[in-house]
């Protein structure tokens, strides 16, 4: 708001330390604005800044805040905030300091002073709104008094009316706002500040009456109209309570309407501390440290949601290497072309299995040679040999559906068929089980089965669907 | 971390400060970049497909805890002619002292005119690992080929552990595979599926790697530690973010002047609350690192865009999580909206009592008092109701569910196990229920209506959070 010189609001403030409570804020602001609006695109310096340092989440996350691009404008917006929010303090501590001179001045207006009166005006108000703050907090838990709230809505209004001549800026008040106010520390803050003012209120009234009681003659009386004597002594009796814990003895009954000025002056200076000074005092306290207690807070908690999901971005749990051994092409498999064979469906059909037998009871069909399976090199070796004495004229590969059609079996493919010099039928078995690992397995496997068939020069693929019945039928 | 010392002079010296390399090894399309994908939580390193060589080249990433490296992963080719290799190793001139000694010269030589490459950077890798994974996909038979596979990497010298990969196939030769894998002295074995997340299988797989390297035993601990912290974290997360959006949701309000546009007015609320669980859904697959182009999940019905494929306002929605859509269709038209029948739907509470609450509610948040004059002035307020509330809880716990079961490799459907067990009336579970119902009555928490000033209570959402978290129980 102070940017009328026209400086640019970057670089015009240096950046807190990151675990300052500004810093904070700043991340909570932040984390606020980003569980409603989701995570902006523009935050990769910041991301890569948080990430580069090292320390717990915490810290990175804070100094990611710090590096964000709208963080001067934030902390700008938080700076201001802080400002309305220290005058407003000592705009109400100056109000309650005159109030407080204006209750003894309207107490000690007379000569003769009415006790009941003196009281209530000094102490009873103080007394009532502390009661009626403590009930809100029994009760109501995050309502504060309401002086608070209405403290809180003025602070409001002034930077809703206040607003900063940039518009970017200002945009941030209410979440800043919001962050400051919204949560415990908000409301032990406004607490705080209320007791501080009724203690100032105390204070003053304190001062003010030892000042005209020392200074002046006044004549103290119990007085009433409506009430009896006897209760108006009762009462004092009970409010003796306070004084006496303060070390002042309590005074006669008989005092009470006797009327002894000095007593009773004294008795009310100690009353107003016993029942104005020292329950505020305790209540500040208490607020206080439960204020410096949700401050120390702010920004910590790294289960919200906003800021668990930038772990993986500030504190990655792995890093990439990239490439150690980069690919090469890959010499083709050599297959030689055994050349065109016309089908003779009359003649031989040998069939082996690579890595694979028919499922079940299963009987080669008349026509069918059967040659049984392969596996390792010496199997392989051994039904070289055997083929080499074959009159083979149809030559067919069972092979599982499966297995991946990689370059292992490539060149199994080659050394068989090399063996009897006829391209093969690849026959994929075991089908079912490729279907059911669904739909996309299965056709993208049927696909690179395919290629391969293309590459060794035997397009002929079939797929034995009834197996383990009906070879040849396939095959037709 | 500290204590690397190598007495096997054959095992590559880890220089202090850099990360245990480890070697991912196994047949082709076993699943080791799955592996990999799963490991560093990385859906998109590598590219999985289910097709022969998909990885070419050896690419790696490092595990880091808290920022420090501890394990270097590296992806390398598919294994796919280890028969032949063996042949071709067996044919190799000279005289070797150790089959160490004959892989080294192999690898200096030019790997068979380069017919060997993509095997030469298997054995490399291996050769300059501290320790050797080798996948096996447990559908697949025990063959020849991959009991060479595991006599080529014995020969490297390196300590060799399967893992074995598709366990909750129904295909699983699990005990065969043991059996095999035995006899080839290898007793230190992890079962890991990668499609299927399980952290127990995690755990077992770290643990097993402190067993069978002993020296690098404190990294292992130390990275799962780092990792189920985080988790633990990420879960918490994940609970809190689904309570968030049903305090929004519950809280929300829409305003309507008895004479006004009740049609706009459901049409605005409904577009919020449909933008509310959006965000939600887009907030946990990102939490849990799935982006939403990689994203394929058939069982739960998202489409590519994160977006549930029934509108939350579309009666089949309901029908679904067995919810009956009567209640909401009585109401005529409102369709899964309600009619605040409260004064605002606001509890004054213990505020009214003590005479403090229009005060104190007026300045809790910015909204609430001209919306209670509004009331008085002949407004209406629209909130969502009970069923829509039950369905957003239902289909995000689901949502959980399924995230924390997806391991960063998966590709294909989600086993239906994956549901919530169904409460009351379509709820998760009748504490869900309860406690979002109670929130209800909280507008000023909803981060939905105009920004107010009230923070929601952590201690609330802690509770709708545990609740959730009851009801998503994680696979062990």
């Amino acid at each position: 708001m102070n940017n009328a010189d026209g400086m640019p609001l970057a670089g015009t403030q240096p950046l807190p330390p990151r675990r300052s409570l500004r810093a904070r804020l700043l991340a909570e602001v932040v984390r606020r604005h980003e569980e409603r609006n989701g995570h902006p695109d523009d935050t990769m310096a910041a991301d890569a800044a948080g990430q580069a340092i090292s320390g717990p989440l915490a810290e990175r996350v804070w100094v990611r805040a710090l590096a964000l691009p709208d963080a001067p404008r934030i902390l700008r917006a938080i700076h201001d905030q802080q400002r309305i929010g220290w005058g407003l303090v000592a705009a109400l501590m100056l109000f309650a300091g005159v109030a407080g001179a204006g209750a003894v001045a309207g107490a000690l207006g007379d000569r003769t002073v009415s006790l009941p009166l003196a009281l209530v005006l000094i102490v009873g108000l103080n007394l009532f709104s502390l009661l009626a703050w403590l009930l809100l907090q029994v009760w109501a838990g995050a309502l504060s008094s309401i002086l608070g709230t209405l403290l809180r809505r003025i602070w409001l209004e002034l930077s809703r009316r206040h607003a900063s001549p940039e518009p970017s800026q200002a945009a941030w008040n209410p979440l800043v706002l919001s962050t400051l106010l919204g949560g415990s520390a908000g409301r032990w803050l406004l607490s705080l500040a209320v007791h501080l003012a009724w203690l100032v209120f105390s204070l003053v009234a304190l001062l003010a009456l030892a000042l005209l009681l020392s200074v002046k003659a006044y004549s103290l009386e119990w007085e009433t109209t409506l009430l009896s004597p006897q209760a108006l002594a009762r009462w004092a009796q009970l409010l003796s309570a306070g004084p006496e814990l303060l070390g002042l003895p309590p005074p006669d009954p008989q005092v009470v309407l006797a009327g002894a000025h000095e007593v009773w002056a004294r008795w009310l200076l100690a009353a107003v501390v016993a029942y104005g000074i020292v329950p505020r005092a305790l209540a500040a306290l208490v607020c206080g440290l439960l204020a410096g207690l949700s401050l120390h807070r702010l920004g910590r908690d790294m289960g919200q949601p906003g800021f668990a999901r930038l772990r993986h971005r500030l504190m990655p749990d792995r890093a990439l290497i990239g490439v150690v051994d980069p690919e090469l092409p890959l010499p083709p498999v050599a297959f030689e072309d055994p050349g065109e064979t016309a089908p003779d469906p009359q003649a031989n059909v040998v069939m082996l299995g690579l890595e694979y037998e028919p499922r079940g009871p299963w009987k080669p069909e008349p026509g069918l040679i059967w040659l049984g399976a392969v596996d390792d090199l010496s199997s392989i070796e051994a039904m070289q040999q055997r083929l080499r004495q074959l009159p083979v004229n149809r030559f067919v590969i069972l092979l599982r559906a499966t297995a991946t059609p990689d370059r292992g079996i490539e060149r199994r493919i080659g050394q068989l068929s090399d063996a009897v010099q006829v391209t093969p039928v690849l026959l994929l078995g075991d089908d079912a089980r490729l279907q059911a690992r669904g739909p996309d397995i299965h056709a993208r496997r049927l696909e690179d089965w395919q290629r391969l068939a293309t590459r060794i020069g035997a397009p002929s693929l079939r797929i034995w669907t009834h197996e383990p019945f009906g070879a040849l039928k396939v095959l037709a | 971390m500290s204590t690397r010392e190598t007495d096997d002079a054959s095992t590559p010296a880890v220089p202090s400060g850099t990360p245990w390399p480890l070697a991912v090894v196994g047949h082709t399309n076993t699943g080791k970049t799955s592996l990999m994908r799963t490991l560093t939580r990385d859906e998109r390193f590598g590219e999985v497909c289910d097709a022969p060589s998909t990885t070419r080249d050896v690419r790696g990433a490092v595990l880091l805890a808290d920022g420090r490296p501890m394990v270097a992963l590296y992806d390398t080719p598919g294994l796919e002619d280890a028969v032949g290799l063996e042949t071709f190793l067996a044919s190799m001139p000279g005289s070797f002292p150790d089959p160490v000694a004959r892989i080294e010269t192999f690898l200096g030589g030019d790997h068979d005119a380069g017919r060997y490459e993509q095997e030469a950077k298997v054995l490399r890798a291996a050769l300059s690992s501290a320790a050797v994974l080798y996948v096996v996909d447990l559908r697949e038979p025990v063959l020849e080929r991959y009991r060479a596979e595991l006599r080529l990497l014995s020969a490297c010298g390196r300590p060799l552990m399967p893992v074995m990969n598709f366990a909750h196939s129904n295909e699983a030769r699990l005990q065969e595979w043991q059996a095999q894998l035995a006899r080839l002295g290898l007793h230190v074995q992890a079962v890991f599926d990668t499609v299927v997340y399980s952290a127990e299988a995690e755990s077992q797989l770290m643990h097993k790697l402190g067993v069978l390297l002993e020296a690098a035993r404190g990294a292992f601990d130390t990275l799962w530690r780092c990792r189920v912290r985080d988790r633990r974290a990420q879960r918490l997360a994940a609970t809190q973010l689904i309570a968030r959006m049903l305090v929004d949701v519950a809280g929300a309000r829409q305003s309507v002047a008895d004479g006004g546009d009740l049609g706009a007015a459901l049409a605005l609320l409904q577009q919020r609350i449909r933008e509310a669980e959006r965000r939600c859904v887009h907030e946990l697959l990102e939490l849990y690192r799935f982006e939403l182009g990689a994203w394929r999940t058939p069982e739960l019905p998202l489409d590519e865009r994160g977006q549930w494929t029934h509108d939350v306002f579309d009666p089949e929605a309901l029908r679904e999580v067995g919810i009956k859509a009567g209640s909401a269709a009585a109401a005529g038209g409102m369709a899964g909206l309600a009619i605040d029948a409260m004064t605002g739907g606001l509890s004054l509470g213990a505020a009214a009592l003590v005479g403090a609450g229009l005060g104190a509610l007026w300045g809790a948040s910015g909204d609430l008092g001209p919306r209670m004059l509004a009331r008085l002035r002949g407004y209406r307020n629209l909130m969502a109701a009970p069923e829509t509330l039950a369905l957003l809880a239902n289909r995000q716990c689901r949502l959980l569910v399924a995230l924390l079961q997806r391991g960063h490799a998966a590709q294909a459907p989600l086993s239906p196990s994956s549901s919530v067990p169904a409460g009351a009336g379509g709820w998760p579970s009748v504490e869900i229920r309860n406690e979002t119902l109670r929130l209800r009555s909280h507008p000023e928490w909803s981060r939905l209506n105009e920004a107010g000033l009230a923070d929601v209570p952590q201690a609330r959402v802690n509770a709708l959070a545990q609740a959730i978290s009851a009801q998503v129980v994680e696979q062990r």
